[in-house]
């Protein structure tokens, strides 16, 4: 083992025990700098299967895919732009259903936690159609909705799915109020706890649709940043426009244009992207 | 980029959206398909016949524009002819003819029937020669029943014939009444101008001669006869200086027994063979002739007495015959020149009121010159009419004995067989291109009328929120599996379809344009 190994397994394990304070921690740059007093959770591992995994989440089925590589220019992006300030929790949201949120969350969410400094947490807060379990073929019979009401502790909610350092905090079961759940104190207290815990490490919530319930409008106070997920020669202008509105006084990190066909992708090139990484494909099949 | 790559690009953009959407693309253009297929075979059919007749043109002649011996042509201008076959009077007829009952001429149904007729009726000219002027000409008619159509078309042609032939008999037998009646007015104006040259005469009989052209030639003739005398008096002048020379060298008196050169009987001979000369060129009335033979009997006399002087012993001196003769010859001479200055005096009188009667006079004579003028042109064209009258009447005995050989029917209208319209071949080549092109159409339509976003500059612009990145679609292998397997099961039932309308395409095609029967119906 190299020393630069040594050193980097040192500073995990430093990481690992550290613990951060809940209270007193007011700014996001002094809970950086200043160690959590608390101790880490006790989370419970559910390995992914990555036969399970939907085809769509293409940042664990296929790594080398051009959408890949896009989530990973988003998690660049996203980096770039969050660095200074560390803002690490991030709503991500749509106008309507359908556009592709969840899947848009996992893979950002799997594509930044394959970076070697982050530890993400990804929260399935669409109470009402929850789904980032099932993209990742992972069971789930509790979860936030169970700690929101307090059934639960939250440390046995989430789930260490075994992909980088990402942790699960899956919807849980359906429940009718939702806006109320997320909008409660309790709530907020869990995103406070959770950016003070996680103060080096990224939280990635997935909410509902902007026009579909106030749940994300609730969710956009609570976070550092919002990233709105648009779906190409679907959801029109207008309707992009009112949810955007709505969203008004969150940190709009910007759009992700998503599902974008092949004779609108002016910006795209398959052609490119597969024979660029066509090479990196053969080395991996070998490799296994 | 430049403007080619542009264009290539929106080019492969829409090709690539009708492939995205190549589903709704083919289920319009399948849907539109059968539509002109159907409307191809259940759509009314109309049923057209045509008839194309032939224009002869050296049938007739037309007396009032045409010479004598020129041939004439049937000139029928296209937008006349045109008219004629699409008259109210010409469908009338064929109503008529057909035995359709239409009801009273002015009722609104007849009208609405003549009107009907003319809407369907075509009528093609062909021209030659760049003339406004029609060779031949078809005659359409559509409709819904075959038999009907044809016998409309056949009506209609014999209608026409009819009329137009009516038209060309009235013409040629009222150019001839017309001529008839211009030549009675001529003939009138011609005796009104023969009396009044008859009275001019009379009331000028010294001043006019027969004709002006006579006046012309008397006068010179005068002068020429006047200029012959003349020169007659002239020679006869000089002949009466020689003989009177000559008798001045002559005695009276002489003694002469024996014939010599000179004397009586050989003048006596040689006028005898002159006498013979003569009447070998002239009858025995000609001056020369007579004067010869007075000259032989006048020497006659003489050798006569100077026999009988010689008998009685008297006076052997007698008379110098020579003498005598110069004397006699002086004398004629003498006479002669007389008569001939006569005549010159004469000649020049005649001269002189020949000479009056031309310019003399200018008020008559224009009166009179003016009265020939008018009598030689009513002279002309009374000719001139009476020549067309002839050729009105050949033209009008043409027209009443041949007046089929002015139109050849070519194409007699027959029972159609086929309908012009709708034309399954032509709905089904159309429902074809017009599927294609409506099935690409209503993809970009509707891609172009869809407000949502296509451009991540546009949504950066409209949202003024910047685009992070642009997510590909993701197709994944199941998908791709249940695609294809979809895009096999629509291929096959898009060719099965197709491969049926093609059939019908095919036989349509044999039937109609190659002629073979290969559905009974």
């Amino acid at each position: 083992m190299s020393r630069i190994e040594q050193a980097l397994e040192k500073a995990i394990k430093i990481r690992e025990s550290a613990a951060v304070p809940i209270s007193g921690l007011d700014s996001h740059r002094e809970s950086a700098k200043k160690p959590s007093p608390l101790p880490a959770f006790h989370i419970k591992e559910s390995i992914i299967n990555p036969i399970l995994v939907d085809r769509h989440i293409v940042c664990i089925t296929d790594p080398y895919s051009p959408a890949s590589e896009q989530y990973r220019k988003l998690r660049a992006r996203i980096l770039a732009r969050t660095k200074q300030d560390f803002q690490n929790t991030i709503m991500v949201t749509s106008a309507d259903v359908g556009e592709g949120k969840s899947i848009t969350s996992i893979n950002f969410a799997v594509a930044l936690a394959r970076e070697i400094d982050h530890t993400v947490l990804l929260v399935d807060a669409d109470m009402r159609k929850p789904s980032i379990h099932k993209y990742l073929g992972i069971k789930t019979d509790r979860g936030l909705s169970d700690y929101l009401s307090g059934q639960v502790e939250l440390s046995d909610v989430l789930i260490n799915t075994g992909l980088g350092r990402l942790v699960l905090l899956p919807a849980g079961n359906a429940c009718s109020n939702p806006a109320e759940l997320l909008s409660s104190n309790r709530m907020k207290e869990l995103v406070k706890e959770m950016k003070h815990r996680y103060a080096d490490r990224y939280i990635v919530i997935d909410t509902p649709p902007v026009l579909v319930s106030a749940d994300a409008i609730s969710m956009s106070n609570h976070v550092d940043g919002v990233i709105f997920v648009v779906q190409a020669a679907k959801t029109s202008e207008k309707t992009v426009k009112k949810a955007i509105n709505l969203l008004k006084g969150a940190i709009m990190l910007g759009i992700v244009y998503n599902n974008v066909p092949d004779y609108l992708g002016k910006n795209l090139n398959p052609y490119y992207y597969h024979q660029y990484h066509r090479d990196d494909r053969t080395a991996a099949k070998t490799t296994k | 980029m430049s403007e080619s790559d542009q264009n290539s690009l929106d080019l492969k953009r829409y090709w690539a959206l009708v492939l995205q959407r190549r589903y709704l693309a083919l289920s319009i253009a399948v849907a539109v398909l059968s539509i002109c297929t159907l409307a191809g075979f259940i759509m009314p059919k109309v049923y057209e016949s045509s008839s194309t007749i032939l224009i002869q043109r050296s049938a007739m002649v037309n007396p009032l524009s045409q010479g004598p011996g020129e041939a004439g042509t049937t000139d029928i201008g296209i937008a006349t002819m045109q008219d004629v076959i699409t008259s109210e009077d010409t469908i009338d007829r064929v109503i008529k003819k057909l035995g359709i009952d239409a009801g009273d001429v002015k009722s609104p149904r007849h009208e609405g029937l003549v009107k009907g007729i003319k809407a369907h009726i075509s009528v093609t000219v062909k021209s030659g020669g760049g003339r406004e002027v029609a060779d031949s000409f078809k005659i359409s008619y559509r409709g819904h029943d075959p038999k009907n159509v044809r016998d409309v078309v056949n009506a209609l042609l014999e209608a026409y014939i009819d009329e137009t032939s009516g038209y060309r008999r009235s013409d040629a037998a009222g150019a001839v009444d017309f001529l008839k009646s211009q030549l009675s007015e001529y003939k009138d104006k011609m005796e009104e101008s023969d009396k009044a040259i008859t009275e001019f005469r009379q009331k000028y009989p010294n001043l006019v001669p027969l004709t002006e052209g006579s006046a012309t030639s008397g006068t010179e003739s005068f002068q020429t006869q006047k200029i012959d005398a003349d020169i007659k008096v002239k020679e006869l002048m000089y002949k009466r200086e020689n003989l009177r020379k000559q008798l001045s060298g002559e005695k009276e008196l002489s003694a002469s027994t024996v014939p010599t050169e000179g004397s009586p009987q050989a003048r006596l001979n040689y006028l005898n063979n002159q006498l013979v000369i003569l009447t070998t060129k002239f009858t025995d009335k000609h001056p020369e002739v007579l004067k010869t033979k007075a000259e032989i009997e006048d020497l006659k006399r003489q050798m006569a007495r100077a026999r009988t002087s010689r008998a009685n012993g008297a006076d052997t001196t007698s008379t110098n015959p020579i003498y005598q003769q110069l004397k006699e010859e002086l004398n004629r001479t003498d006479m002669e020149l007389e008569s001939w200055r006569t005549r010159s005096f004469a000649f020049a009188r005649q001269q002189q009121l020949a000479k009056g009667v031309m310019g003399g006079k200018p008020k008559e004579q224009e009166e009179w010159t003016r009265l020939q003028r008018d009598r030689t042109v009513f002279q002309h064209i009374y000719d001139d009419l009476l020549k067309k009258l002839e050729t009105a009447r050949v033209s009008k005995d043409i027209e009443l004995t041949d007046n089929s050989t002015k139109f050849k029917v070519v194409d007699q209208a027959t029972l159609p067989v086929f309908p012009v319209s709708p034309d399954p071949v032509k709905f089904i080549l159309f429902g074809i291109l017009f599927g294609i092109v409506s099935g690409a159409g209503v993809v970009i339509g509707i891609d172009y009328l869809n407000d949502s976003f296509k451009d991540e500059d546009f949504i950066e612009k409209s949202l003024n929120i910047p685009v992070l990145v642009a997510i590909p679609s993701v197709v994944v292998e199941s998908d791709v599996i249940a695609m294809k397997q979809m895009d096999k099961k629509v291929i096959i039932a898009t060719s099965a379809y197709l491969s049926l309308i093609l059939l019908l395409l095919f036989i349509e095609f044999l039937q109609r344009y190659v002629g073979m029967t290969i559905l009974p119906f």
